[in-house]
């Protein structure tokens, strides 16, 4: 249901918009929903193949749900969200299987497969989500050990279980779901490692209790797992995984309580052949630091996050950034985000005027006034400690891309780097296609454990057009208004004589 | 412990890595002062040794003389601004020294600079490319060995990847490349094998002068008392010049490149389009460049330049269109007036030495440079003429055209 | 619910299947050999299913990689598809006849020029 129909931009195309909404999950969908309502009409892009995000994926439209009631809330919330796309009218233009490779003020250029183009948007609405966080362990490259995410969109949307017997670790709530789904898929899971710890207190359930649907759900995956016999055992974690090949064991063993530091003596080899790991997640950033945004590094929020403001406007005028790429925190604080980035916009558009704008934005705000109380206490939890940086071996891969070792980086700090750009020039850590995804927000967090600063002085591996994989040809085939693109003149050095 | 060096060398790109390695190798306490900046030609180079391709105006020079034509400010049937015969065996002379010198980093510093014998190739895509082509050949004062002419079937030969639709190209024999940044690392590390000191992330506030001599440099941490101070800060030259008064006429002369994803051996040779050039470096990745901009010190890369670099490089070598970019960056050249570098002593001044405005060709002639800087510092002649790159040259041409 | 059980002579199918239906069968060539797989599944969730989990090795130190991310951004699992190299099979649909193939390093050039002639330092 609710599947728009869809069509790609045409080759080389060009097109003016009042207003774009980059990224088709929670957030950018409660963003062109918001703005359809007041009347703005709005371009909604996204990578995929549908709507709804990595959280809200689509099964493939060529396959058929017998039972739509047994692919859960998360599934159900997406449907309901698609359909209040749906009901919003044609004012929403949504544009599946479009990539944004850059930001050039207000042109956004795009490519979808061999064709692309540019779109000039008024007011953008950068809603680009997050993607699992990388923490390097001994083993962590061998085929068998898998993202949460990427292990949820396997057993979610492919339907396909991803080994026999697996060992879940990390720590957040996305734990206990993944191991449900992947017992429901059919994996023996013989535990799930939580690095944090609970501590219950009157005061944290006074502070949730607002959301207590959210409790309840926690509360359920937490009973499955119990009936499904899968322990949870608080303050460990994995240590390494094992194989020639493939995953054929992992280590695990407790850490320090404090500082999540492994306790080695204490550690245990389980055979398995699938490791699931989640480490909460990373904003995706690269176009809000394209866009020119302010940015600062909030730990709890997943690292380098855009400035915002209450109505998520940035430090760019006519740019709004909601949901996980602006600060990890879930889908259910995506969506408010969304609605308010909105309605904000069509305010600024002058399609509503201000007591309208805030008669609409004050529900999704006290939303989020509410999750933000859960948020304190899941933080308490799972708010990543320094130890972890403690897993990793000399040996270890740090980049995987260009299959740099910790070793190298470290031989990189000894020769005077002192940041990630540094580093990366001198070890090629980050130069690969992930563009430092997968590699910048851990070696930040080891750079700065070997300093003893924070992981803000360690700067960031700058994002580079093209942030989605174009290929030269497409590229080429950009059809561009030749005389405004003109930052930089052409030089008449003296010595051109021509 | 004292902080005093004889040599204090500003800039850690490649031309303060060349002049700090070869003052440390003659037994000069050196100090390798360097803070990274967005834009820094090193880093941002293609690494291309063209001391052939470079002096016949190819590489960037054509492809901007064609924008140039195209905006109606340079004539049609002219070529590309051709530099003097003296940069020529300047160039020549400098590449010579890579193979020795490649070695010798490798000994003193573990470290490959990833040298290959590659060559260039000019592609002929048009009437206009081949008379070009063919005026070069002509007038070429260098050997004729150097130069080879190919058939478009000989082309086809020996570079199955590029386009068929090409009337011929020519070969320049002796034209190499480099990794620029490994190059660079290892000049440094080279210079504190030899005992020079690095002070990486360090910014230059002030260099104090008195009665006439460079008595000190200073940071914003420490005072380093010395005796020479070099201006190898690249694109930022002219700033550092003006801490002791002196007006160098270097600019930042933006550069714009596309990098490939990294691909199985796919270009044998350097090629040089009207378009674009293209280099395919031993890790894999194909570098297509590049722009020439006068933008400041705005080091963001631009739609038109992407797409416009794109298209060229799909032209040459059509299997490039199912290719990835991996990113595009740009950097800033250290453009000088007659895009020729500004070398050594400056009058009124003692002690203060300039390695700056290599332009284009920063790579290729680091080592030569780093040579005769060395040389000036010793009190020697150096192994090349350093008058043609004197500062004095520009107030010259001042007079002059005054006079005239 | 359930897994099929596998058997010595019956190929591994890890698939799902409860309360679905997939796409139209197709066969898709991995290495020479060929895989069963339904329309609308990625290459990388056919080879999985399969139970191929080594999808490519690396050009370094030809490590052995798989599904990593799983969203398109670890580049982790791509392979040679096509002819073409580097393609994420995480983000690539299934195809009947598709050709893929294990990638080693950066894979295989079919235009390539030879390089041999060319001589490392000069």
């Amino acid at each position: 249901m609710a599947r728009r129909r869809v069509e790609v931009l045409a080759a080389g195309g060009r097109m003016k918009v009042p207003l774009l909404v980059v990224g088709g999950g929670p957030a950018g969908m409660a963003a062109a929903i918001e703005a359809a309502r007041a009347g703005l009409a709005c371009t909604l892009v996204d990578e995929g193949p549908g709507l709804g995000g990595q959280i809200y994926r689509q099964l493939p439209a060529s396959f058929r749900v017998h039972d739509a009631r047994g692919l859960g809330r998360d599934h159900a919330r997406g449907e309901a969200l698609r359909a209040e796309l749906a009901a919003a009218g044609e004012g929403i233009d949504a544009r599946p299987g479009t990539s944004v490779v850059g930001i050039w003020g207000s042109d956004v250029a795009w490519v979808a497969g061999d064709a692309s183009g540019t779109i000039t948007a008024e007011q953008l609405v950068l809603a680009t989500g997050a993607y699992d966080r990388p923490v390097p362990f001994p083993g962590w490259t061998l085929p068998g050990v898998l993202t949460a995410g990427g292990a949820q969109g396997l057993v979610k949307t492919m339907r396909v279980a991803p080994g026999r017997r697996a060992l879940v670790a990390g720590t957040g709530p996305l734990l206990l779901v993944v191991a449900n789904q992947l017992h429901q898929a059919g994996v023996e899971v013989v535990a799930v490692a939580e690095a944090g710890c609970p501590t219950w207190s009157p005061r944290a359930f006074g502070k949730v209790w607002g959301e207590r649907g959210l409790l309840k759900d926690a509360w359920d995956h937490w009973r499955a797992l119990r009936r499904a016999g899968i322990p949870l055992r608080f303050n460990q974690t994995v240590f390494a995984a094992h194989g020639a090949r493939e995953v054929e064991a992992v280590t695990c063993g407790p850490v320090d309580v404090e500082t999540w530091s492994p306790i080695r003596e204490r550690a245990r080899r389980i055979d398995v052949d699938l490791l699931v790991v989640g480490f909460g997640f990373v904003p995706n950033t690269e176009l809000t630091a394209l866009a020119g945004c302010r940015h600062r590094y909030v730990h709890e929020l997943g690292g380098w996050t855009p400035v915002r403001t209450a109505r998520m406007e940035t430090t760019v005028p006519g740019v709004f950034a909601a949901g996980d790429g602006a600060g990890v925190a879930g889908a259910l604080v995506a969506v408010e985000e969304g609605r308010i980035a909105g309605i904000t916009a069509a305010e600024q558009a002058g399609m509503l005027g201000s007591a309208e704008a805030d008669r609409r934005r004050a529900p999704p705000a006290a939303r989020l006034r509410s999750l933000a109380r859960v948020r304190e206490v899941l933080d308490e939890i799972s708010r990543l400690r320094p130890g972890l940086t403690e897993l990793a071996t000399p040996e270890t891969v740090a980049c995987r891309c260009e299959e740099v070792s910790i070793a190298e980086v470290d031989g990189a700090l000894e020769r005077g780097a002192r940041d990630l750009q540094a580093v990366k020039l001198l070890t090629r850590l980050g130069m690969g296609p992930c563009q430092g995804r997968n590699c910048a927000p851990s070696m930040a967090l080891h750079l700065a454990h070997a300093a003893g600063e924070g992981p803000e002085a360690m700067g960031r591996i700058n994002p580079r057009p093209p942030i989605k994989p174009a290929t030269v040809g497409a590229l080429a085939n950009l059809n561009l208004h030749r005389n405004r693109d003109a930052q930089g003149r052409a030089a008449h050095p003296a010595g051109s004589q021509g | 412990m004292s902080r005093s060096a004889d040599v204090v060398v500003v800039g850690g790109g490649v031309i303060g890595g060349a002049v700090a390695y070869y003052a440390a190798r003659r037994g000069l306490r050196v100090a390798l002062v360097d803070q990274p900046k967005p834009g820094r030609a090193t880093s941002a180079s293609a690494g291309g040794l063209w001391p052939l391709g470079e002096s016949a105006g190819l590489g960037c020079g054509v492809i901007f003389h064609k924008a140039m034509v195209a905006s109606g400010a340079a004539a049609a049937g002219q070529g590309p601004g051709q530099l003097p015969e003296s940069f020529l065996a300047f160039a020549i002379r400098s590449n010579g020294m890579f193979p020795r010198l490649a070695e010798e980093l490798r000994e003193a510093a573990g470290m490959d600079i990833e040298l290959e014998a590659t060559s260039l190739l000019f592609l002929m895509y048009d009437e206009g490319d081949e008379a070009f082509a063919r005026s070069l050949r002509q007038r070429w004062p260098g050997r004729r060995s150097q130069l080879e002419w190919l058939t478009s079937e000989a082309a086809a030969g020996a570079e199955p990847a590029l386009t068929r639709e090409l009337r011929g190209a020519l070969r320049f024999h002796g034209d190499d490349q480099v990794n620029p940044y490994r190059t660079a690392d290892a000049l440094r590390a080279g210079a504190c094998h030899h005992g020079a000191r690095l002070l990486s992330h360090t910014e230059v506030t002030g260099i104090e002068v008195e009665r006439g001599r460079v008595v000190a440099v200073r940071t914003r941490s420490e005072r380093l008392p010395t005796g020479i101070v070099v201006n190898a800060a690249g694109a930022w030259a002219g700033q550092v010049a003006e801490m002791v008064g002196v007006e160098v006429p270097v600019r930042p002369v933006r550069g714009q490149i596309v990098c490939t994803a990294t691909l199985p051996p796919l270009l044998a040779a350097c090629v040089s389009t009207t378009d674009c050039y293209l280099a395919q470096k031993q890790h894999g990745e194909v570098i297509i460049g590049s722009t020439t901009e006068e933008a400041g010190f705005d080091s963001g890369v631009t739609l038109t330049a992407i797409q416009t670099l794109c298209a060229g490089a799909v032209r040459a070598v059509p299997a490039l269109a199912d290719v990835e970019v991996k990113r595009v960056w740009s950097g800033f050249r250290p453009g000088s007036p007659d895009e020729l570098p500004v070398l050594g002593p400056v009058e009124g001044l003692q002690g203060y030495l300039n390695a700056c405005g290599h332009f284009r060709t920063g790579v290729l002639t680091a080592p030569l440079t780093g040579l005769m800087l060395a040389e000036i510092m010793m009190g020697e002649q150096p192994s090349y003429p350093v008058e043609p790159f004197l500062l004095s040259r520009f107030a010259r041409v001042a007079v002059e055209s005054l006079a005239g | 619910m359930r897994m099929e059980h596998q058997q010595a002579s019956e190929p591994m199918d890890r698939r799902v299947e409860d309360g679905l239906q997939r796409g139209r069968a197709v066969e898709i060539v991995v290495d020479g050999l060929p895989v069963r797989a339904f329309e609308g599944e990625s290459v990388a969730a056919a080879l999985l299913a399969a139970g191929t989990r080594v999808l490519r090795t690396t050009a370094r130190h030809g490590a052995p990689r798989g599904l990593y991310c799983g969203i398109g951004l670890c580049f982790e699992c791509v392979m040679t598809v096509d002819r073409r190299p580097n393609v994420r099979t995480c983000q690539t649909p299934v195809r009947d006849g598709m050709q893929v193939e294990t990638q080693q390093g950066e894979g295989r050039w079919p235009d390539a020029a030879s390089r041999s002639w060319r001589r490392a330092g000069a």
